[in-house]
Protein backbone atom coordinates (compact mmCIF):
# COMPACT_ATOMS: atom_id res chain seq x y z
CA UNK A 1 0.00 0.00 0.00
CA UNK A 2 2.82 2.70 1.02
CA UNK A 3 5.36 3.57 -1.97
CA UNK A 4 8.85 1.47 -1.16
CA UNK A 5 11.15 4.18 -2.09
CA UNK A 6 9.67 6.57 0.14
CA UNK A 7 10.00 3.98 2.86
CA UNK A 8 13.73 4.08 2.05
CA UNK A 9 14.58 7.50 2.09
CA UNK A 10 12.18 8.17 5.40
CA UNK A 11 14.30 5.38 7.12
CA UNK A 12 17.65 6.99 5.81
CA UNK A 13 17.16 10.27 7.19
CA UNK A 14 17.05 8.63 10.40
CA UNK A 15 20.75 8.10 10.15
CA UNK A 16 21.33 11.98 10.88
CA UNK A 17 19.52 11.91 14.07
CA UNK A 18 21.24 12.06 17.18
CA UNK A 19 20.17 9.99 20.58
CA UNK A 20 19.04 10.98 23.90
CA UNK A 21 17.36 9.62 27.06
CA UNK A 22 13.45 9.90 27.34
CA UNK A 23 11.71 9.89 30.17
CA UNK A 24 8.14 10.63 31.15
CA UNK A 25 5.36 9.31 33.13
CA UNK A 26 3.50 8.44 29.75
CA UNK A 27 4.59 6.02 27.06
CA UNK A 28 5.46 7.97 23.91
CA UNK A 29 5.69 4.87 22.37
CA UNK A 30 9.45 4.34 20.26
CA UNK A 31 7.69 3.50 17.03
CA UNK A 32 5.68 6.60 17.34
CA UNK A 33 8.92 8.64 18.37
CA UNK A 34 10.37 7.74 14.97
CA UNK A 35 7.36 8.31 12.89
CA UNK A 36 7.37 11.54 14.44
CA UNK A 37 11.22 12.26 13.86
CA UNK A 38 10.38 11.26 9.82
CA UNK A 39 7.59 13.62 9.78
CA UNK A 40 8.83 16.62 11.95
CA UNK A 41 12.06 16.28 9.10
CA UNK A 42 9.48 16.73 6.31
CA UNK A 43 7.66 19.53 7.67
CA UNK A 44 11.20 21.17 8.09
CA UNK A 45 12.17 20.64 5.05
CA UNK A 46 8.57 21.61 3.50
CA UNK A 47 8.60 24.98 5.82
CA UNK A 48 12.28 25.59 4.29
CA UNK A 49 11.29 26.09 0.92
CA UNK A 50 8.13 27.12 1.32
CA UNK A 51 10.68 30.32 3.18
CA UNK A 52 13.23 30.20 -0.10
CA UNK A 53 9.71 30.12 -2.12
CA UNK A 54 8.09 33.24 -0.78
CA UNK A 55 11.78 34.93 -0.84
CA UNK A 56 12.33 33.84 -5.35
CA UNK A 57 8.60 35.62 -5.46
CA UNK A 58 9.86 38.83 -3.57
CA UNK A 59 13.07 38.67 -5.10
CA UNK A 60 11.40 38.70 -8.52
CA UNK A 61 8.79 41.57 -7.05
CA UNK A 62 5.49 38.62 -7.64
CA UNK A 63 4.49 38.58 -3.95
CA UNK A 64 4.97 41.49 -1.98
CA UNK A 65 6.70 41.75 1.42
CA UNK A 66 3.59 42.14 3.69
CA UNK A 67 1.49 38.70 1.84
CA UNK A 68 4.73 36.55 3.13
CA UNK A 69 4.91 38.06 6.53
CA UNK A 70 1.11 37.06 6.83
CA UNK A 71 2.01 33.42 5.91
CA UNK A 72 5.28 33.45 8.09
CA UNK A 73 4.92 32.76 11.79
CA UNK A 74 6.64 34.77 13.78
CA UNK A 75 9.05 33.16 16.37
CA UNK A 76 8.99 35.75 19.45
CA UNK A 77 8.28 34.32 22.39
CA UNK A 78 6.05 36.28 24.81
CA UNK A 79 7.33 39.64 26.69
CA UNK A 80 8.14 38.62 30.27
CA UNK B 1 -11.97 15.02 50.71
CA UNK B 2 -8.97 13.19 49.98
CA UNK B 3 -8.06 12.58 45.69
CA UNK B 4 -10.15 12.89 42.56
CA UNK B 5 -10.30 9.45 42.11
CA UNK B 6 -9.34 10.31 38.21
CA UNK B 7 -6.22 11.89 39.16
CA UNK B 8 -3.35 9.31 39.28
CA UNK B 9 -1.50 9.07 36.40
CA UNK B 10 1.09 11.79 36.54
CA UNK B 11 3.06 11.48 40.02
CA UNK B 12 3.78 15.45 39.42
CA UNK B 13 0.64 16.40 40.99
CA UNK B 14 -3.01 15.48 42.07
CA UNK B 15 -6.43 16.83 41.79
CA UNK B 16 -8.51 17.16 45.24
CA UNK B 17 -11.85 18.72 45.14
CA UNK B 18 -13.02 20.13 48.60
CA UNK B 19 -15.93 22.37 49.32
CA UNK B 20 -16.87 22.41 45.90
CA UNK B 21 -13.55 23.92 45.13
CA UNK B 22 -10.99 22.41 42.60
CA UNK B 23 -7.25 22.19 44.43
CA UNK B 24 -3.88 20.68 42.39
CA UNK B 25 -1.31 19.09 44.94
CA UNK B 26 2.69 19.48 43.54
CA UNK B 27 4.85 16.69 44.21
CA UNK B 28 8.50 18.03 45.77
CA UNK B 29 10.22 17.33 43.01
CA UNK B 30 8.32 19.32 40.06
CA UNK B 31 7.76 22.00 42.91
CA UNK B 32 10.53 24.30 41.43
CA UNK B 33 9.51 23.90 37.48
CA UNK B 34 5.85 24.27 38.37
CA UNK B 35 6.20 27.45 40.42
CA UNK B 36 8.29 28.94 37.25
CA UNK B 37 5.62 28.35 34.74
CA UNK B 38 3.31 29.33 36.91
CA UNK B 39 4.68 33.40 37.33
CA UNK B 40 6.20 32.98 33.93
CA UNK B 41 4.45 35.50 31.20
CA UNK B 42 3.39 32.41 28.89
CA UNK B 43 1.03 31.39 31.59
CA UNK B 44 -0.30 34.65 32.78
CA UNK B 45 -1.27 35.79 29.08
CA UNK B 46 -3.56 32.66 29.00
CA UNK B 47 -4.54 31.65 32.26
CA UNK B 48 -8.68 32.40 32.52
CA UNK B 49 -8.51 32.26 28.45
CA UNK B 50 -6.34 29.50 27.09
CA UNK B 51 -5.44 27.79 29.60
CA UNK B 52 -7.64 27.46 33.33
CA UNK B 53 -6.74 30.59 35.14
CA UNK B 54 -4.49 28.98 38.54
CA UNK B 55 -3.36 30.34 41.53
CA UNK B 56 -0.99 29.47 44.39
CA UNK B 57 -2.32 29.41 47.73
CA UNK B 58 -0.41 28.14 51.10
CA UNK B 59 -0.49 25.20 52.87
CA UNK B 60 -2.85 26.72 55.44
CA UNK B 61 -5.61 27.50 52.83
CA UNK B 62 -5.75 24.28 51.57
CA UNK B 63 -6.38 22.66 54.90
CA UNK B 64 -8.97 25.25 55.64
CA UNK B 65 -11.00 24.18 52.85
CA UNK B 66 -11.21 20.97 54.10
CA UNK B 67 -7.70 19.01 52.28
CA UNK B 68 -6.61 16.28 55.06
CA UNK B 69 -3.32 17.95 56.64
CA UNK B 70 -1.36 14.45 56.12
CA UNK B 71 -2.40 15.00 52.27
CA UNK B 72 -1.56 18.61 52.64
CA UNK B 73 2.29 17.57 53.78
CA UNK B 74 2.74 15.42 50.93
CA UNK B 75 3.11 17.66 48.45
CA UNK B 76 5.62 20.48 47.92
CA UNK B 77 3.34 23.35 46.83
CA UNK B 78 -0.41 23.85 46.33
CA UNK B 79 -2.94 25.61 43.82
CA UNK B 80 -6.34 26.41 43.34
CA UNK B 81 -8.27 26.26 39.86
CA UNK B 82 -11.16 28.43 39.20
CA UNK B 83 -14.28 26.18 38.77
CA UNK B 84 -15.75 24.92 35.66
CA UNK B 85 -19.71 25.41 35.13
CA UNK B 86 -19.40 21.62 33.56
CA UNK B 87 -17.53 18.20 33.44
CA UNK B 88 -17.48 16.44 29.86
CA UNK B 89 -15.78 13.58 28.21
CA UNK B 90 -14.13 13.59 24.38
CA UNK B 91 -16.84 10.44 23.29
CA UNK B 92 -19.56 12.96 24.27
CA UNK B 93 -18.31 15.56 22.05
CA UNK B 94 -19.11 16.40 19.17
CA UNK B 95 -17.00 16.73 15.89
CA UNK B 96 -16.82 20.26 16.11
CA UNK B 97 -15.42 20.25 19.48
CA UNK B 98 -12.91 17.69 19.34
CA UNK B 99 -11.45 19.46 16.58
CA UNK B 100 -11.65 22.90 19.13
CA UNK B 101 -9.78 20.79 21.73
CA UNK B 102 -7.43 19.21 19.04
CA UNK B 103 -6.36 22.84 17.95
CA UNK B 104 -6.71 23.73 21.25
CA UNK B 105 -3.62 21.73 22.54
CA UNK B 106 -1.54 22.09 18.67
CA UNK B 107 -1.94 25.91 19.48
CA UNK B 108 -0.55 25.52 23.15
CA UNK B 109 2.33 23.97 21.81
CA UNK B 110 3.26 25.74 19.49
CA UNK B 111 3.24 28.53 22.03
CA UNK B 112 4.97 27.07 24.67
CA UNK B 113 7.74 25.63 22.47
CA UNK B 114 8.65 29.43 21.16
CA UNK B 115 8.23 30.26 25.04
CA UNK B 116 10.76 27.35 26.46
CA UNK B 117 8.09 25.23 27.07
CA UNK B 118 6.57 22.09 26.16
CA UNK B 119 3.33 19.59 26.66
CA UNK B 120 4.21 15.94 28.21
CA UNK B 121 1.13 14.70 27.31
CA UNK B 122 -1.53 15.12 24.66
CA UNK B 123 -5.04 13.88 26.43
CA UNK B 124 -8.16 14.87 24.93
CA UNK B 125 -9.27 14.66 28.98
CA UNK B 126 -6.49 17.95 29.40
CA UNK B 127 -10.21 19.54 27.43
CA UNK B 128 -12.74 21.11 28.80
CA UNK B 129 -15.24 23.40 27.71
CA UNK B 130 -16.91 26.53 29.05
CA UNK B 131 -19.97 26.16 27.63
CA UNK B 132 -18.92 26.16 23.78
CA UNK B 133 -15.21 27.31 24.29
CA UNK B 134 -12.12 25.08 24.86
CA UNK B 135 -10.14 25.43 27.82
CA UNK B 136 -6.71 23.29 28.61
CA UNK B 137 -6.93 22.36 32.34
CA UNK B 138 -4.11 20.30 33.30
CA UNK B 139 -1.67 22.94 33.70
CA UNK B 140 0.73 19.82 34.74
CA UNK B 141 1.35 19.17 31.38
CA UNK B 142 3.04 21.91 30.66
CA UNK B 143 6.53 21.20 31.33
CA UNK B 144 10.35 23.07 30.07
CA UNK B 145 11.51 22.38 26.85
CA UNK B 146 15.47 21.35 26.05
CA UNK B 147 16.48 21.51 22.49
CA UNK B 148 15.92 18.50 20.53
CA UNK B 149 13.15 17.08 22.91
CA UNK B 150 10.59 15.20 20.91
CA UNK B 151 6.72 15.59 21.11
CA UNK B 152 6.31 12.93 24.23
CA UNK B 153 2.29 13.41 23.33
CA UNK B 154 2.77 12.66 19.95
CA UNK B 155 1.19 9.57 19.87
CA UNK B 156 -1.34 10.01 22.27
CA UNK B 157 -2.52 13.19 20.34
CA UNK B 158 -2.74 10.96 17.46
CA UNK B 159 -5.02 8.57 19.62
CA UNK B 160 -6.67 10.96 21.11
CA UNK B 161 -7.50 13.54 18.40
CA UNK B 162 -6.67 12.71 15.21
CA UNK B 163 -7.74 8.72 14.60
CA UNK B 164 -11.11 9.80 15.93
CA UNK B 165 -11.32 13.36 13.66
CA UNK B 166 -10.15 10.81 10.69
CA UNK B 167 -12.50 8.16 11.36
CA UNK B 168 -15.27 10.62 11.43
CA UNK B 169 -14.01 12.67 8.31
CA UNK B 170 -13.02 10.00 5.90
CA UNK B 171 -15.09 7.01 6.74
CA UNK B 172 -18.46 8.75 7.93
CA UNK B 173 -18.01 7.23 11.26
CA UNK B 174 -19.31 8.94 14.71
CA UNK B 175 -16.30 8.27 16.61
CA UNK B 176 -18.32 8.44 20.12
CA UNK B 177 -18.66 4.67 20.94
CA UNK B 178 -15.37 3.47 20.10
CA UNK B 179 -14.11 6.52 21.89
CA UNK B 180 -16.20 5.33 24.94
CA UNK B 181 -15.27 2.13 24.77
CA UNK B 182 -11.52 2.79 24.97
CA UNK B 183 -10.57 5.96 27.34
CA UNK B 184 -7.02 5.75 26.12
CA UNK B 185 -7.97 6.52 22.57
CA UNK B 186 -8.38 4.71 19.13
CA UNK B 187 -5.65 2.34 17.95
CA UNK B 188 -4.28 3.89 14.97
CA UNK B 189 -3.61 0.42 13.75
CA UNK B 190 -7.57 0.18 14.08
CA UNK B 191 -7.93 3.39 12.72
CA UNK B 192 -5.82 2.90 9.46
CA UNK B 193 -7.94 -0.26 8.56
CA UNK B 194 -11.38 1.57 9.36
CA UNK B 195 -9.53 4.73 6.76
CA UNK B 196 -11.19 4.34 3.53
CA UNK B 197 -8.23 4.17 0.20
CA UNK B 198 -8.78 7.91 -0.74
CA UNK B 199 -7.39 8.76 2.73
CA UNK B 200 -3.84 7.29 1.82
CA UNK B 201 -3.77 10.53 -0.78
CA UNK B 202 -4.18 12.91 1.86
CA UNK B 203 -0.10 13.19 3.18
CA UNK B 204 -1.59 13.90 6.64
CA UNK B 205 -3.30 10.67 6.89
CA UNK B 206 -0.68 8.76 5.33
CA UNK B 207 2.37 9.92 7.58
CA UNK B 208 0.61 10.46 10.72
CA UNK B 209 -1.79 7.63 10.46
CA UNK B 210 -1.08 4.61 8.07
CA UNK B 211 2.53 4.82 8.25
CA UNK B 212 2.53 4.92 12.38
CA UNK B 213 0.29 1.95 11.89
CA UNK B 214 2.11 0.35 9.85
CA UNK B 215 6.01 0.83 11.85
CA UNK B 216 3.66 -0.48 14.67
CA UNK B 217 2.36 -3.62 13.13
CA UNK B 218 5.71 -3.92 12.20
CA UNK B 219 7.42 -3.75 15.22
CA UNK B 220 5.03 -6.45 17.04
CA UNK B 221 5.81 -8.46 14.35
CA UNK B 222 9.73 -8.14 14.14
CA UNK B 223 10.23 -7.33 18.07
CA UNK B 224 13.80 -8.21 19.27
CA UNK B 225 13.01 -7.66 22.80
CA UNK B 226 15.63 -5.55 23.81
CA UNK B 227 14.45 -2.56 26.06
CA UNK B 228 15.73 0.86 24.53
CA UNK B 229 14.98 3.65 26.34
CA UNK B 230 15.88 7.04 23.78
CA UNK B 231 14.60 9.16 21.60
CA UNK B 232 15.61 11.08 18.58
CA UNK B 233 16.73 15.20 18.68
CA UNK B 234 13.79 17.15 17.00
CA UNK B 235 14.64 20.48 15.95
CA UNK B 236 12.50 23.03 17.45
CA UNK B 237 11.92 24.42 14.11
CA UNK B 238 10.95 21.13 12.99
CA UNK B 239 8.52 20.20 15.66
CA UNK B 240 7.13 23.55 15.43
CA UNK B 241 6.17 22.48 11.56
CA UNK B 242 4.98 19.39 12.07
CA UNK B 243 2.19 20.73 14.93
CA UNK B 244 1.82 23.45 12.54
CA UNK B 245 0.87 21.26 9.69
CA UNK B 246 -1.40 18.66 11.76
CA UNK B 247 -3.41 22.03 13.11
CA UNK B 248 -4.04 22.75 9.38
CA UNK B 249 -4.88 19.46 8.23
CA UNK B 250 -7.31 18.95 11.34
CA UNK B 251 -8.92 22.87 11.21
CA UNK B 252 -10.63 22.06 7.44
CA UNK B 253 -11.75 18.68 8.42
CA UNK B 254 -15.41 18.40 7.83
CA UNK B 255 -17.84 14.99 8.68
CA UNK B 256 -18.19 13.06 5.58
CA UNK B 257 -21.52 12.17 6.35
CA UNK B 258 -24.32 14.51 7.23
CA UNK B 259 -27.32 13.10 9.52
CA UNK B 260 -31.08 12.79 8.91
CA UNK B 261 -31.48 15.03 12.49
CA UNK B 262 -29.04 17.79 11.22
CA UNK B 263 -31.74 19.38 8.87
CA UNK B 264 -34.69 18.28 11.13
CA UNK B 265 -35.31 22.14 12.22
CA UNK B 266 -36.25 22.76 9.00
CA UNK B 267 -37.46 19.46 7.19
CA UNK B 268 -39.84 18.24 10.01
CA UNK B 269 -43.47 17.04 10.27
CA UNK B 270 -45.12 19.68 12.39
CA UNK B 271 -44.38 22.63 10.13
CA UNK B 272 -43.93 26.72 11.19
CA UNK B 273 -46.65 27.15 13.49
CA UNK B 274 -45.65 24.88 16.00
CA UNK B 275 -42.13 25.71 16.01
CA UNK B 276 -42.97 29.31 16.87
CA UNK B 277 -45.75 27.79 19.76
CA UNK B 278 -42.72 26.06 21.10
CA UNK B 279 -40.62 28.60 20.68
CA UNK B 280 -42.93 30.92 22.62
CA UNK B 281 -43.40 28.14 24.83
CA UNK B 282 -40.49 27.63 26.08
CA UNK B 283 -39.80 31.83 26.86
CA UNK B 284 -42.50 31.70 28.72
CA UNK B 285 -41.25 28.79 30.46
CA UNK B 286 -37.80 30.50 31.61
CA UNK B 287 -38.72 34.27 31.99
CA UNK B 288 -41.88 33.21 34.31
CA UNK B 289 -40.16 31.35 36.47
CA UNK B 290 -36.41 33.63 35.89
CA UNK B 291 -34.82 29.75 35.43
CA UNK B 292 -30.99 30.32 34.88
CA UNK B 293 -29.41 26.95 34.46
CA UNK B 294 -31.08 24.48 32.13
CA UNK B 295 -31.29 20.84 30.93
CA UNK B 296 -32.48 20.31 26.79
CA UNK B 297 -33.11 16.73 26.37
CA UNK B 298 -33.37 15.61 22.58
CA UNK B 299 -31.88 19.00 22.02
CA UNK B 300 -31.62 18.72 18.06
CA UNK B 301 -29.65 21.30 16.88
CA UNK B 302 -30.22 24.00 19.57
CA UNK B 303 -33.05 25.61 18.26
CA UNK B 304 -35.22 25.69 21.59
CA UNK B 305 -31.92 26.46 23.74
CA UNK B 306 -31.73 29.30 21.83
CA UNK B 307 -35.29 30.54 22.88
CA UNK B 308 -34.58 29.59 26.53
CA UNK B 309 -30.85 31.35 26.47
CA UNK B 310 -33.16 34.83 24.68
CA UNK B 311 -35.65 34.42 27.31
CA UNK B 312 -32.16 35.02 30.29
CA UNK B 313 -30.72 31.21 30.77
CA UNK B 314 -27.50 31.59 30.87
CA UNK B 315 -26.25 27.56 30.95
CA UNK B 316 -28.10 25.25 28.32
CA UNK B 317 -26.63 21.69 28.22
CA UNK B 318 -28.04 20.03 25.52
CA UNK B 319 -28.15 16.01 24.70
CA UNK B 320 -28.96 14.42 21.56
CA UNK B 321 -28.33 10.74 20.09
CA UNK B 322 -27.57 12.44 16.62
CA UNK B 323 -24.29 13.22 16.49
CA UNK B 324 -24.54 15.50 13.37
CA UNK B 325 -27.51 17.56 14.82
CA UNK B 326 -25.15 18.04 18.19
CA UNK B 327 -22.30 19.29 15.19
CA UNK B 328 -24.65 21.80 14.18
CA UNK B 329 -25.97 22.95 17.36
CA UNK B 330 -22.28 23.23 18.81
CA UNK B 331 -20.96 25.32 15.45
CA UNK B 332 -24.14 27.83 16.18
CA UNK B 333 -23.01 28.00 19.96
CA UNK B 334 -19.13 28.90 19.00
CA UNK B 335 -20.51 31.29 16.05
CA UNK B 336 -22.84 33.13 18.26
CA UNK B 337 -21.22 32.48 21.72
CA UNK B 338 -24.44 31.02 23.30
CA UNK B 339 -23.70 29.87 26.89
CA UNK B 340 -24.86 25.95 25.79
CA UNK B 341 -22.90 22.99 25.48
CA UNK B 342 -24.33 20.49 23.00
CA UNK B 343 -23.03 16.61 23.77
CA UNK B 344 -23.44 13.10 22.27
CA UNK B 345 -25.66 11.08 24.47
CA UNK B 346 -28.52 8.34 24.11
CA UNK B 347 -30.66 8.27 26.82
CA UNK B 348 -31.19 5.10 26.27
CA UNK B 349 -27.27 3.69 26.67
CA UNK B 350 -26.19 6.46 28.86
CA UNK B 351 -22.81 7.77 29.27
CA UNK B 352 -21.90 5.37 32.52
CA UNK B 353 -19.14 5.34 35.37
CA UNK B 354 -16.21 3.97 33.36
CA UNK B 355 -11.84 3.30 33.95
CA UNK B 356 -10.23 2.23 36.78
CA UNK B 357 -12.44 0.90 39.58
CA UNK B 358 -15.19 2.76 37.82
CA UNK B 359 -14.12 6.20 39.01
CA UNK B 360 -12.02 8.06 36.38
CA UNK B 361 -15.29 9.55 34.39
CA UNK B 362 -19.12 9.42 35.77
CA UNK B 363 -22.67 9.23 34.44
CA UNK B 364 -24.09 12.81 33.47
CA UNK B 365 -26.97 12.52 36.39
CA UNK B 366 -23.82 12.64 38.96
CA UNK B 367 -22.27 15.76 36.89
CA UNK B 368 -25.16 17.87 35.93
CA UNK B 369 -25.60 19.08 40.13
CA UNK B 370 -28.54 21.18 40.43
CA UNK B 371 -30.63 22.40 37.71
CA UNK B 372 -33.32 25.23 37.42
CA UNK B 373 -35.18 23.77 34.81
CA UNK B 374 -35.59 20.79 31.66
CA UNK B 375 -37.72 20.76 28.84
CA UNK B 376 -37.69 17.59 26.70
CA UNK B 377 -39.23 18.20 23.41
CA UNK B 378 -40.58 15.53 20.50
CA UNK B 379 -38.44 12.83 22.41
CA UNK B 380 -41.22 10.68 24.32
CA UNK B 381 -42.02 8.41 20.82
CA UNK B 382 -38.67 7.81 20.08
CA UNK B 383 -37.46 6.09 23.74
CA UNK B 384 -41.33 4.54 24.42
CA UNK B 385 -41.96 3.71 20.89
CA UNK B 386 -38.81 3.33 19.02
CA UNK B 387 -36.55 1.58 22.19
CA UNK B 388 -39.36 0.06 24.15
CA UNK B 389 -38.73 2.05 27.77
CA UNK B 390 -41.82 1.89 29.60
CA UNK B 391 -43.78 5.34 29.17
CA UNK B 392 -43.72 5.29 33.06
CA UNK B 393 -40.32 5.05 34.03
CA UNK B 394 -39.58 7.76 30.98
CA UNK B 395 -41.66 9.98 32.95
CA UNK B 396 -40.26 9.40 36.31
CA UNK B 397 -36.72 9.76 35.01
CA UNK B 398 -37.76 13.60 33.29
CA UNK B 399 -39.31 14.57 36.46
CA UNK B 400 -36.41 13.32 38.53
CA UNK B 401 -33.91 15.25 37.12
CA UNK B 402 -35.68 18.55 38.21
CA UNK B 403 -38.59 20.00 39.53
CA UNK B 404 -39.52 22.24 37.17
CA UNK B 405 -40.23 21.00 33.50
CA UNK B 406 -41.47 20.68 29.83
CA UNK B 407 -42.79 17.85 28.05
CA UNK B 408 -44.08 17.21 24.73
CA UNK B 409 -46.48 14.16 24.19
CA UNK B 410 -46.51 13.13 20.58
CA UNK B 411 -50.01 10.72 20.06
CA UNK B 412 -49.82 8.07 18.10
CA UNK B 413 -51.88 9.25 14.86
CA UNK B 414 -48.41 12.02 14.54
CA UNK B 415 -46.72 10.94 10.98
CA UNK B 416 -43.06 10.50 12.96
CA UNK B 417 -45.00 7.78 15.50
CA UNK B 418 -46.88 6.65 12.74
CA UNK B 419 -43.27 5.97 10.87
CA UNK B 420 -41.44 3.96 13.67
CA UNK B 421 -44.97 1.88 14.04
CA UNK B 422 -44.67 1.44 9.93
CA UNK B 423 -43.07 -2.47 10.13
CA UNK B 424 -43.93 -3.49 13.50
CA UNK B 425 -46.87 -4.42 15.52
CA UNK B 426 -48.46 -1.91 17.95
CA UNK B 427 -47.53 -3.31 21.01
CA UNK B 428 -47.48 0.30 22.70
CA UNK B 429 -51.06 -0.36 24.29
CA UNK B 430 -50.45 2.18 26.74
CA UNK B 431 -49.34 5.26 24.75
CA UNK B 432 -52.51 7.28 25.33
CA UNK B 433 -52.32 10.91 25.87
CA UNK B 434 -54.95 10.05 28.89
CA UNK B 435 -52.29 7.43 30.66
CA UNK B 436 -49.26 10.25 29.92
CA UNK B 437 -51.54 13.37 31.78
CA UNK B 438 -52.33 10.32 34.62
CA UNK B 439 -49.04 9.67 35.12
CA UNK B 440 -47.79 13.17 34.90
CA UNK B 441 -50.47 14.18 37.25
CA UNK B 442 -49.46 11.44 40.15
CA UNK B 443 -45.63 12.28 40.42
CA UNK B 444 -46.04 16.09 40.20
CA UNK B 445 -48.28 18.82 41.61
CA UNK B 446 -49.03 21.58 38.97
CA UNK B 447 -49.38 20.23 35.40
CA UNK B 448 -50.77 22.99 32.71
CA UNK B 449 -51.28 21.80 29.44
CA UNK B 450 -50.60 23.96 25.79
CA UNK B 451 -52.25 22.91 22.75
CA UNK B 452 -50.05 23.35 19.67
CA UNK B 453 -50.89 25.19 16.38
CA UNK B 454 -51.35 22.59 13.64
CA UNK B 455 -50.52 19.30 15.10
CA UNK B 456 -52.02 17.13 17.34
CA UNK B 457 -48.98 17.34 19.76
CA UNK B 458 -49.40 18.93 23.62
CA UNK B 459 -46.50 20.67 25.81
CA UNK B 460 -47.38 19.77 29.35
CA UNK B 461 -45.46 22.50 32.02
CA UNK B 462 -45.27 20.62 35.68
CA UNK B 463 -43.76 21.40 38.80
CA UNK B 464 -42.53 18.56 40.60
Amino acid sequence: MINRPLLVFLFTLLVFFKSNPAYAYLDPGSVSLVIQAIIATLAGVALTWKHWYWRLLEFFGIQKQNKRSENHNPESPDDE
Amino acid sequence: MSRAPGSFRDSAGHVFIASQRVFRGISNDATDGFRKFLHSAFFRKRAGTLIVNTKEISPQQAITAGIPADDVAAYGMWVEHDPLPFISYPYEWSFESLKEAACLTLALLIDSLKNGYTLKDASAFNVQFIHSTPIFIDVLSFCEYREGDPFLGYKQFCEHFLGPLCLTAFSGIDFNQWFRGRLEGLDLMDVSAALPLTSYYRPQVLLHVHLQAWAMRRAESTSDGKNRKETRNIPRKNLTALADGLRQFITNLTRKRTSYWQHYATHNTYGDASRTDKISITETFVRNHNLRRLLDLGCNTGEYSNAAIGAGADQIIGIDFDCGAIDVATRKARRYAWPAQFLYYDIANPSPNLGWRYEESMTLEKRLGSLDGVFCFALIHHLVIGRNIPIEEFIRWVCGLCAKGLIEFVPKTDPMVQRLLRHREDIFHDYDQEHFERILNERCTHVTSYAMQATNRTIYEYTR
